[in-house]
């Protein structure tokens, strides 16, 4: 049941309507079985699997726990028996990924390694090994929900409370908004809402219908109408031209975003439809002005927890840049691991690190020549100098995606190399230039960036206002604008406006937002003109989500 | 005497009552205004981004669907095409039914794969080999001009080909009528008779206990409330179908859906059950006829083609889609007893299949199952060979 289907939306309207009017003690256990209902729809095999992993770290959170109250961390020998349930469940939750995912990645890689070096050899016998690659099923989303369930054995350990009716572990565990492709949910922040009993509330309900319908059409009529002009691209590389190259390279960050992102929205929209909240994903990532911005706005929920459950334990940042540098090179490699069970992601993950370790150098160096250069130190304050950076960060992700897209180093070898006209046939087809142009997305991505933008901006305003607002009336005399720290306020706020055309879009811009709050009429009609409009710009065939994969 | 709190409650809840007297009332204002400004509003969306606009036909009680006429066709299914049917409801330029003087006319039926909706106009076969014949004229057509009109329709059998032949073409008196056929339309030919209620509604077409050809109208009949051009509801959506954007992303979406959502599906299969049910009509009458034999079905509309075309003095050519690659026996015993009958009753036969396999790179010439622009090249070629090298009879014909 993909979220990009009509099922997932007739799903929807049940578990809505069922939900809201049933009775408040009912909810869990009827979200929890919907849950199940939903992630058996692929596989009914894959109901069995969560739920045995659902028990295992239930147990072992309650097991850690027991040894944690039981034994104080302070005496040493005692806390050990915590430790070990920890490092019992580690290996459980981690080896149960190994084995789904990377089994085949590592018996392949052997048996290169080793034929490849047979052949060296001038051995003829490895010609005719057999394939060592095993038939193994790989579980929708398990990627993500080992990540929840580690996440959850390492804080019991750290000193949370675990989670004591198996029946909200269980929705924890499977809910479905967010099962297949997180975000990666916190359990405290779950347990809390659960503990709060959510409410219907029409301005969650309005915020998850607008998500809903965000991300359909980012899905839909975006990412999924950029994928075959892509994979036009990069299925005939060879006679690509150089504008063909760079458009399939870029056009796949923009479908990778449309599609996760988008797959994300409905996930958070669905949640919030609930009365739940997950975490956000995305940022606006392709306006990052270094690539540490971009992994604050990029898959936000991985980030952090690859900060919080990978980078801190192997020391973070506190030993020194070299470490630092080296705990970023691990992190990220095995992030690139994460995402499948193959090299090339592997080198993505190095790509980055290696990307986030001289982004960071580059910053300080400057930074610190700033401190004596004053013509570089008003540079650094400039548009200029931040809007090159967002288009040399752009320019990095093109060549990162490359790795994430290419079958192969082969590929990604003549990819690049087109990038900048090395190798191009003379009689380059146009093929994927064509498609572009024949394709609707020449009005309707540039029509979503600029709706994503002004929407960013009215937000944005919205919010400093609201702050301001909130400052001048804790000034003291600040209704009548006397205070001296209320009139340096109030100047902020006047430097901070734009020029009146601007000014008139976010006013605009914010009537709109206003209107679609207040008026169902409104929210009614948009979202059937969306829905009409979606559908119409939806290719013949349905796709899964990339990150389907991961 | 008023008890003073009732009085309260009761001033309360008559204000509550009004003030969602008004909410509702504000709402279904709101909606009167909103419903037809978002209707303009997504035509004119949809209208920009040329979306719901592969509507191509519409329901004929004779021949089961005709090509919408003056329709602006965005196609995308497969391939790419920008242009308007033609006010004749042809895939083509306009032409005149009277045949302008010193003009040699070739009528090209088919089906999709002749109507080319994947390429533009310019590149379809038809247009290509009107442009190839007035470079270099065949010289039997020495100081004439050639005029190459496509009647190509998307899922044409060869009997629905024959009867827009009698309804249509025979009007524009060509002196060619050309016919291509694809491996589909043999079994489009025939009713498949154990399941008659799977049945699309066209004409079918099986011989009779003397070996006439017959036409059987079972289907349409069965389907006429739908078909009928006479009905209001069915006028309202032939109009739907050739004016509103929304109406065609409706009915992709309808045709998508029905096809790859299983839920939907069975919701749609549920209330179509419940329609039929509540209608009371009466099931599907069987055949009184045993299955047909396909190629030989194929064979006499052939063959009633090549007569009713000579009637006319029109030039008959049969042209046969390529194979894309797969072995199949039948097809190739099909494409044999074809030959064998061009030969015997003396009408032109061209098999585009050993022209494609001269081709360096034959898959090149197919998008997904239609021809590319170079596989509309080289059918145009094969045509233009043809007509070169064989003699035409360039007897001036009338209209009928």
């Amino acid at each position: 049941m993909l979220f990009n289907s009509f099922s997932y939306l007739a799903f929807l309207v049940v578990v809505f309507a069922l939900y809201w009017t049933m009775p408040d003690r009912f909810r869990r256990l009827f979200l929890a079985l919907a849950s199940y209902v939903f992630y058996m729809s692929w596989k009914p095999e894959y109901g069995l699997l969560i739920l045995a992993l659902t028990v295992v770290n239930y147990f072992l959170g309650l097991k850690i726990a027991s040894a944690m109250q039981n034994a104080p961390p302070v005496e040493s020998g005692k806390a050990s028996l915590a430790k070990k349930w920890l490092v019992l469940g580690l290996v459980f939750n981690i080896g149960c990924l190994c084995f789904f995912k990377y089994t085949n990645f590592i018996l392949m890689s052997l048996f290169t390694a080793i034929t490849t070096g047979g052949k060296l050899a001038h051995m003829p016998q490895v010609e005719t090994w057999q394939s060592p690659a095993i038939n193994i099923l790989l579980p929708l989303g398990i990627s993500f929900f080992t990540f929840e369930f580690i996440h959850y054995i390492v804080d019991i350990h750290r000193g949370s409370k675990p989670v004591k009716n198996f029946l909200d572990f269980t929705l924890f565990a499977s809910f479905f908004p967010s099962q297949i492709a997180g975000p990666i949910k916190r359990f405290q922040d779950f347990m809390f809402q659960l503990q709060e009993k959510p409410v219907f509330k029409q301005a969650q309900f309005n915020a998850g219908l607008y998500l809903v319908l965000q991300g359909f059409f980012k899905k839909v009529a975006l990412g999924d109408n950029i994928g075959p002009i892509v994979a036009q691209g990069f299925d005939h590389l060879s006679t690509c031209s150089v504008l063909d190259t760079w458009i399939a390279v870029a056009g796949f960050g923009f479908q990778i975003f449309f599609d996760f992102s988008g797959y994300t929205d409905i996930g958070i929209g669905s949640a919030l439809l609930l009365g739940y909240k997950v975490p956000e994903n995305f940022n606006m990532p392709f306006i990052a002005c270094c690539l540490t911005d971009f992994w604050r706005r990029w898959h936000i929920s991985l980030s952090t927890w690859l900060r919080d459950y990978l980078f801190f334990p192997l020391g973070g940042s506190r030993n020194g840049p070299w470490q630092t540098r080296r705990n970023t090179l691990i992190v990220m490699a095995l992030g690139g691991l994460w995402h499948g069970a193959a090299w090339t992601y592997v080198a993505w993950g190095i790509l980055h690190g290696v990307g986030l370790v001289l982004s960071k150098d580059w910053q300080t160096f400057t930074a610190r020549l700033a401190e004596t250069n004053p013509w570089l130190k008003a540079l650094r304050a400039t548009a200029f100098w931040h809007c090159g950076g967002v288009l040399f960060t752009w320019l990095f992700l093109c060549q990162t995606f490359i790795v994430f897209r290419a079958q192969n180093f082969g590929d990604v070898l003549i990819c690049a190399g087109k990038l900048f006209g090395i190798g191009v046939a003379e009689t380059g087809t146009g093929l994927v230039t064509t498609a572009l142009l024949q394709s609707t997305l020449m009005l309707t991505v540039p029509a979503y960036l600029i709706f994503a933008c002004v929407r960013y901006w009215t937000i944005k305003r919205a919010k400093e206002a609201a702050k301001l607002k909130a400052l001048l009336l804790a000034q003291p005399g600040a209704d009548v604008a006397q205070g001296e720290s209320a009139q340096a306020q109030v100047a902020e706020l006047k430097a901070t406006q734009k020029p009146l055309a601007v000014e008139a879009v976010l006013n605009a811009s914010q009537k709109l937002r206003d209107f679609w709050s207040e008026s169902a009429a409104f929210r009614w009609c948009s979202a059937i003109s969306l829905t009409t409009l979606i559908s119409g710009l939806a290719p013949g065939q349905l796709s899964p989500f990339i990150y389907f994969q991961f | 005497m008023i008890n003073t709190q009732d009085k309260i409650a009761t001033t309360t809840e008559t204000q509550t009552k009004a003030q969602s007297n008004a909410r509702h009332n504000r709402f279904w204002l709101q909606m009167a205004l909103m419903v037809p400004l978002s209707i303009i509003a997504l035509e004119l969306t949809l209208g920009a981004l040329g979306v719901g606009q592969q509507e191509i036909v519409q329901p004929d009680p004779v021949l089961g669907c005709v090509h919408l006429k003056d329709k602006m066709v965005t196609w995308r299914l497969e391939g790419y095409s920008h242009e308007k049917l033609s006010s004749q409801g042809l895939r083509d330029t306009e032409h005149s039914l009277v045949k302008p003087a010193n003009t040699y006319r070739i009528a090209v039926l088919g089906d999709s794969s002749t109507e080319g909706l994947q390429v533009s106009m310019d590149e379809t076969y038809t247009k290509r080999l009107q442009n190839l014949l007035n470079q270099k004229l065949p010289p039997d057509l020495a100081g004439k001009n050639v005029e190459v009109i496509n009647f190509g329709c998307s899922s044409y059998s060869t009997g629905q080909e024959l009867m827009l032949f009698r309804e249509q073409v025979k009007k524009f008196a060509p002196d060619m009528t050309v016919v291509l056929l694809c491996k589909g339309d043999i079994l489009e030919n025939t009713l498949d008779v154990l399941h008659p209620g799977k049945a699309e509604p066209r004409p079918y077409f099986y011989l009779d206990q003397t070996g006439n050809l017959q036409c059987d109208n079972g289907i349409l009949k069965a389907n006429h409330d739908k078909l009928a051009n006479d009905k209001p509801v069915n006028q309202l959506f032939n109009w739907l179908r050739a004016h509103s954007n929304i109406y065609g992303v409706a009915s992709k979406a309808n045709f998508s859906l029905f096809l790859v959502d299983k839920t939907y599906y069975r919701i749609a299969h549920f209330i179509q059950t419940i329609i039929q049910k509540a209608s009371g009509k009466e099931a599907l009458m069987q055949p009184s006829y045993p299955m047909p034999d396909k190629r030989a079905v194929s064979q006499a509309l052939i063959s009633q083609f090549k007569k009713e075309t000579s009637a006319i003095g029109s030039d008959f050519i049969l042209m046969l889609f390529p194979g894309m690659g797969l072995k199949d026996d039948d097809w190739a015993q099909t494409v044999d007893a074809l030959k064998t009958q061009a030969a015997t009753q003396s009408f032109g036969f061209i098999d585009l299949q050993p022209v494609i396999q001269k081709v360096k790179d034959p898959n090149s010439l197919f998008l997904q199952f239609h021809f590319s622009k170079g596989g509309h090249e080289v059918t145009a070629g094969a045509l233009a060979d043809y007509l070169t090298t064989h003699k035409l009879n360039t007897q001036t014909k009338t209209a009928q």
